[in-house]
């Protein structure tokens, strides 16, 4: 006893005697032995968690748990006895389970279209009904029903790309929930189905009885194409007064308003992020939410990439080709992926991000000097109010430490890079009754800077004259129908009830005859006579413009599944506007086409229109515009106390936006890239405020403003203000469907109206605590990092110097090196073809999580349920990882994607007992899943915790219309199987098929070009991060940039070798131009 | 070769009897798997011709009127799935040719209400395979080869067990058809090897 006392006491010391030598290897900037100077190497965290060391495998719920009866207790209360009896039945019935394969039939077309074989692909380009953005969408029909949207390469806004919305809307076509058929008498409470014809009789009736009396008809839809708002003008003229209102939510009021005061034209102009060198963000989430994210996503990142350089090992001398970078700057209320890409980001209070920009402006006009000539010099606003705005003071009201350097460090920036800066605001985390001001002071700030005409265009954007758009063309329908003068209301594409609480609903209740035409029933055609049933933008017609110059078309890709009708044709069978009659909605859109937007009449325009998906006309030519001084005047004064109390920030997640997206399965259960939260909405809240609440992860506590009150559990969020707590809106839907409908809780009632203005933030909020506990559904620790050097980022000086600063790996212990083995027990793998390898530019990935929903849709990967992902059992095999670094109230944030690393020394192909995961000859790690037993001997083996396991028959959820989704070049995995990444092998495999076909074959296999083929997850990515090839091809995309200097491997002492590189990230911390 | 006492164990009588149970089992399973041209009844569908909704003859269509198998099986060469003929390729002919028949009324009948015909499926992988017709077809592979001879048969029958290892002893050379061996290996006078992808990501997709 004694001596094993003492052996024991002795190998204790020794352990800690090295741990304690690990602990200040990793946890110290100045390392120990072994690190120089140039591999500084940060510390990153997952989460404040991490920080209080409160991170082991064991204290994380994993997939592994500690015993069986662990989930039968949580989740049912099952008492022992019946599970041994479940069992048991269950051997007993597995006994009997031997019988003939059952009889299939197999069924022809009665009359088979000429361009369809079963098993070939046809495309088809549309426009993406994801948002109102607009981008072009080619789909991937098989046998006439769409499985895949993927980005149209010819689009000019988005090219090629498209965001997560985008990439789900293909399960917005197949849900379930949809409206299957008309419906009638909602509002009366005797909800029933009714007949096309019977509801085409009584609203054609009542129409006539209106058309002939002095009646207001107002029609109320989301943003709308060209052709469908010449179609409702010309339905709204056969009344005495008849308007559209286009409403969406997050339309930003302000800078459509701010602009018509500054340059007299109300409009969106259109921001080219390409050609801006520093981007000052003041709350406008553009990467993520705001406005058209992926061609903003597309433009900015070309400046941040920086391009493969001469390994700067191979001489003390040689120089890296490019070294420059553009700037992000971010003061951001709540974190979002914007902010996380930003190089300097500042957490500030919601309605603070005037005080920034007028602070900005102080500064811009005392550097830069304004001539007495000048119309600026004498104006009111700028010489008696900037002045009052030093960036000190402003700096200590926002509460920011060295704020006044940062802002006289930005102001000097911006003046230096005239012209090629820009400075945006808007977005509802930011919206406030500042708001219209700060767009004011924005665009005063870019006209003083020479930015119109540069990085803002005017002319390009989207003008509102003659449209009724944004919250202040509601506010007057809403005034107008209060007073009961409304007569009858048409609502398409919008969901007032729900996004304009109280407001509406009760002015809804003084409008005799109400339609809604929608795809689902909500919140809004609760209150409808008729409920019309809609289809889907797959399953449609129409047009958009989102730029002038840009026409983009809308056509059906199935025939509509359900009996619906398009809201147009619609408008066009109840009122013969000037149509000969019994003309449809398609005939409108080509006669408009032919005449407004060809204007001409030769038929190959039509076809080869459908066949890109868009018509670019030349857009107008972006002249400079002249600041209007008399916009100044709304300007000021302002009340400059320091805020006390609490602020709420209400922002939009990239998943479900506006709310939009809330019964799609596939985008509540996509993580959000800041939070990591799936399937509810959390109160975010500083780490400092919890401590001072004494409030931890998921604690149930009351929000609360004078005339509501809500209850939603905390996440603790790093990178939030103190004194701002923030939640996502669009939850909380009461009659959407399944998914939708009671998933986390509805903020749309804190906003503020005052007058004809709307403000989604900035409200003062109390918080008390109920004492009840939520479990959220975070995907945070599923994975634990337990402090292993993954992943590293460097400043881009720390790059100039050295770019291969970023290795934070032993060079003895970087084995993948080429020329550098180490042994191994097995023999190496020779690959004589191709070798599929992939790299992932981590200064380009956003975060975005499209390529999470591209894979999701490509490779039949099943959503869980919100009690499955509490469990860690999300089936995503593509996650985005959320890395900070540096302190809590101001972190770094870094996101990788991590998926199968393809490792060529793959941990999980020896300790499979039956060989279900193997290597193949083209470097891929394979995973056959009728051979897998369900051992998941694998998935632990895995060093990257990339492999998912089906515990459950997935697929039997998918019910009726969701079958049709699947895509039938991909196995749907059952019960205990295992699936993981596979580089898209279908896809590989084709464009091995289509090589075959047009003669290009090496060593009898098709030879892939480099670019030929992309992986679902490279093709949609709006940055381009993924690049995914051939590595035995020198010359491939690929293998150049697996030898840039910031290259390098996740895990690699693990000795794994890893098919997948990374690029650091490098974050320019100096100013622009450097 | 006393009877042992129970308590002794086995006896030697019971171990006599084992040991010849055990010879003809032996025997009997060297006898039904020891060559490896008998495939388990329940692992495949040989010898399935199941009867159709219309007795469709291949005697008939393909060896009497010698009507070429990609005429109606037009997928065969282009895409992963053979297919089967759309009602409009039947009606191609049918609208005139033997309009008197029970069945081709039927068949008419069917393709003026805008319905098809639901045959039974003969041939038919598991969902896991891939398989693709096209690239076996453009390989030179008969459809002979794996449907047998078609020609003569009045009711389809699947006569290949279309296993795995079936379909691997092809790929592996050893039953590969000398018209694919001589495609593969033209160099060869008597071609002998592996004519396509033995690697499992070539089926299992």
């Amino acid at each position: 006893m004694l001596r094993r006392n003492a052996t024991h006491a002795i190998n204790k010391g020794f352990l800690m005697n090295e741990k304690a030598k690990f602990k200040d290897h990793v946890e110290t900037r100045e390392s120990v032995s072994g690190l120089t100077q140039n591999r500084q190497h940060r510390q990153h965290w997952r989460g404040i968690e991490d920080l209080e060391s409160k991170t082991t495998c064991d204290e994380r719920v994993t997939e592994f748990d500690q015993s069986p009866f662990d989930w039968i207790r949580d989740s049912t209360e099952m008492a022992r006895r019946e599970f041994l009896t479940i069992m048991g039945a269950g051997v007993a019935m597995a006994t009997f389970g031997c019988a003939r394969r059952p009889v299939h039939k197999i069924i022809p077309y009665v009359i088979k279209p000429e361009e369809v074989t079963p098993g070939i692909a046809n495309w088809y380009a549309t426009t993406c009904g994801g948002c109102s953005a607009a981008c072009g969408a080619l789909v991937k029909t098989r046998e006439g029903r769409p499985i895949k949207v993927e980005g149209n390469p010819k689009h000019p806004l988005n090219r090629g790309a498209l965001c997560a919305r985008g990439q789900a809307s293909i399960f917005d076509l197949y849900d379930p929930d949809r409206l299957k058929a008309p419906l009638a008498g909602s509002r009366t409470g005797k909800r029933r189905q009714t007949s096309w014809a019977e509801a085409d009789q009584a609203i054609q009736t009542r129409f006539k009885e209106l058309a002939a009396k002095k009646a207001r008809v107002r029609v109320l839809s989301g943003r709308s194409g060209p052709a469908s708002r010449r179609l409702v003008s010309e339905f709204l003229s056969t009344f005495s007064d008849g308007e559209q209102i286009e409403y969406e939510p997050l339309f930003d009021d302000e800078i459509v308003e701010a602009r018509r005061l500054c340059f007299g034209h109300p409009s969106i102009p259109r921001y080219r992020f390409d050609r801006a060198d520093l981007v000052i963000s003041l709350g406008a989430d553009f990467l993520g939410t705001w406005l058209s994210p992926v061609e903003f996503a597309r433009d900015w990142v070309g400046g941040r990439k920086l391009p493969n350089a001469p390994n700067a090992l191979n001489g003390p001398n040689a120089l890296p080709v490019k070294t420059t970078m553009t700037k992000l700057i971010s003061f951001e209320p709540t974190l979002t992926i914007t902010g996380s890409n930003a190089d300097e980001r500042f957490a500030i209070r919601p309605g603070d991000e005037l005080k920034v920009a007028l602070a900005l402006a102080h500064e811009v006009v005392k550097s830069a000097g304004i001539r007495s000539s000048s119309s600026f010099a004498k104006n009111k606003a700028i010489v008696n109010l900037l002045p009052g705005y030093t960036p000190a003071s402003v700096a200590k009201e926002i509460g920011i430490a060295n704020g006044d350097l940062a802002i006289k460090r930005f102001a000097s920036s911006l003046v230096r890079s005239s012209g090629r800066s820009l400075i945006i605001g808007g977005g509802p985390q930011s919206q406030t009754s500042n708001s219209l001001a700060l767009q004011i002071a924005i665009n005063l700030l870019n006209s003083l800077l020479g930015n119109e005409g540069v990085t803002i265009e005017s002319d390009a954007g989207t003008g509102f004259a003659d449209r009724k758009v944004g919250f202040s063309a509601v506010s007057k329908l809403i005034a107008e129908m209060d007073a009961g003068s409304v007569d009858a209301l048409i609502v398409h594409g919008a969901n007032p009830v729900y996004t304009i609480p109280r407001l509406f609903e009760d002015a809804l209740k003084k409008v005799p005859f109400v339609i809604v035409m929608s795809e689902y029933e909500n919140e809004t055609s609760r209150h409808a006579d008729y409920v019309l049933a809609t289809p889907h933008p797959l399953e449609s017609w129409g047009d958009a413009e989102p730029r002038p110059g840009i026409r983009s078309i809308q056509q059906p890709v199935i025939a509509p599944m359900h009996s619906t009708r398009a809201f147009e044709d619609s408008i066009l069978l109840w009122t013969e506007v000037r149509r000969p009659k019994g003309s449809s909605w398609y005939d409108y859109l080509r006669s408009f086409w032919k005449n407004d937007v060809f204007r001409s009449d030769r038929e190959w325009l039509w076809e080869e229109t459908l066949r890109t998906g868009v018509f670019q006309s030349t857009p107008a030519r972006a002249k400079r515009v002249e600041f209007r001084n008399s916009a100044l005047d709304r300007l000021g004064p302002y009340a400059r106390t320091e805020n006390s109390g609490l602020v709420f920030s209400a922002y939009a997640k990239v998943s479900i936006l506006d709310g939009r997206g809330a019964n799609n399965v596939l985008l509540q259960e996509l993580p959000e890239p800041t939070t990591a939260i799936t399937w509810d909405n959390s109160l975010n809240i500083a780490p400092s405020l919890a401590k001072k609440l004494g409030v931890a992860e998921n604690d149930v506590l009351e929000l609360s403003i004078p005339h509501h009150v809500v209850e939603l559990p905390v996440h603790i969020q790093p990178g939030l203000h103190p004194s701002v707590v923030s939640a996502a809106l669009g939850y909380g839907r009461r009659s959407v469907g399944k998914a939708g409908d009671s998933t986390g809780v509805d903020l749309y009632p804190f906003m503020t109206v005052k007058g004809s203005a709307r403000f989604y933030s900035g409200q003062t909020v109390r918080l008390r605590k109920t004492g009840k506990i939520y479990r959220l559904a975070s995907t945070q620790w599923h994975t634990v990092a337990e402090k292993r050097p993954i992943i590293n980022d460097i400043t881009l000086a720390q790059y100039r110097k050295n770019p291969a600063a970023s290795i934070h790996t032993e060079p003895e212990l970087r084995p993948a090196r080429p020329g550098q083995k180490l042994p191994t027990l097995w023999p190496e793998h020779v690959y004589q073809g191709q070798r599929w390898g992939m790299t992932i530019d981590l200064n380009s990935c956003i975060g975005c999580g499209s390529c999470v929903i591209a894979c999701q849709v490509e490779n039949n990967v099943p959503a869980v349920g919100r009690e499955l992902v509490r469990n860690s059992r999300e089936m995503h095999w593509l996650r985005i990882d959320r890395y900070f670094s540096g302190v809590p109230e101001r972190p770094d944030v870094l996101f990788q994607p991590m998926l199968c690393q393809h490792c060529d020394l793959a941990p999980c192909e020896p300790v499979c007992p039956v060989l279900a995961s193997v290597h193949n000859d083209e470097g891929l790690n394979l995973q056959v899943y009728n051979r897998c037993v369900g051992t998941r001997y694998c998935e632990n083996n895995c060093p990257y915790k990339v492999r998912r396991f089906n515990f459950f028959d997935y697929w039997k959820s998918y019910k009726t219309t969701m079958n049709l989704a699947w895509n039938p070049d991909v196995t749907v995995r059952s019960r205990g199987v295992m699936e993981k990444c596979t580089f898209c092998q279908h896809r590989i495999k084709g464009a091995q098929d289509q090589a075959k076909d047009n003669g290009k074959v090496k060593n009898g296999k098709g030879y892939v070009e480099d670019g030929a083929m992309k992986t679902a997850c490279e093709q949609t990515c709006p940055t381009d991060a993924i690049v995914f090839g051939d590595l035995n091809d020198p010359n491939s995309r690929v293998s150049k940039l697996s030898r840039d200097p910031r290259a390098f491997r996740v895990l690699e002492l693990q000795n794994t070798q890893p098919s997948i590189t990374y690029l650091t990230k490098v974050r320019n911390k100096d100013d622009a131009h450097g | 070769m006393h009877g042992a006492h129970p308590e002794n164990g086995v006896s030697l009588k019971f171990h006599a009897k084992l040991l010849i149970a055990l010879v003809i089992t032996g025997t009997a399973g060297f006898a039904a798997f020891g060559d490896r041209k008998f495939v388990v009844p329940s692992a495949s569908n040989q010898g399935y011709a199941p009867e159709q909704p219309i007795p469709f003859s291949h005697r008939l269509m393909a060896g009497n009127d010698r009507i070429p198998c990609l005429y109606c099986h037009t997928g065969a060469d282009k895409s992963r799935h053979a297919g089967i003929p759309p009602m409009n390729v039947c009606m191609n002919c049918h609208q005139v040719v033997k309009a008197d028949s029970p069945y081709i009324q039927k068949l008419k009948q069917l393709y003026n209400e805008k319905k098809t015909i639901e045959w039974v499926r003969v041939h038919e992988l598991p969902d896991f395979v891939y398989f693709s017709h096209k690239r076996h077809v453009l390989k030179g592979v008969s459809c002979e080869t794996c449907h047998g001879d078609v020609a003569r048969m009045d009711r389809v029958e699947q006569v290949a067990p279309l296993t795995m290892g079936w379909c691997l002893d092809c790929h592996r050379g050893k039953t590969a058809p000398p018209e694919v061996l001589s495609r593969v290996y033209p160099n060869q006078q008597n071609p002998r090897g592996p004519v396509a992808s033995t690697q499992c990501d070539t089926c299992h997709q």
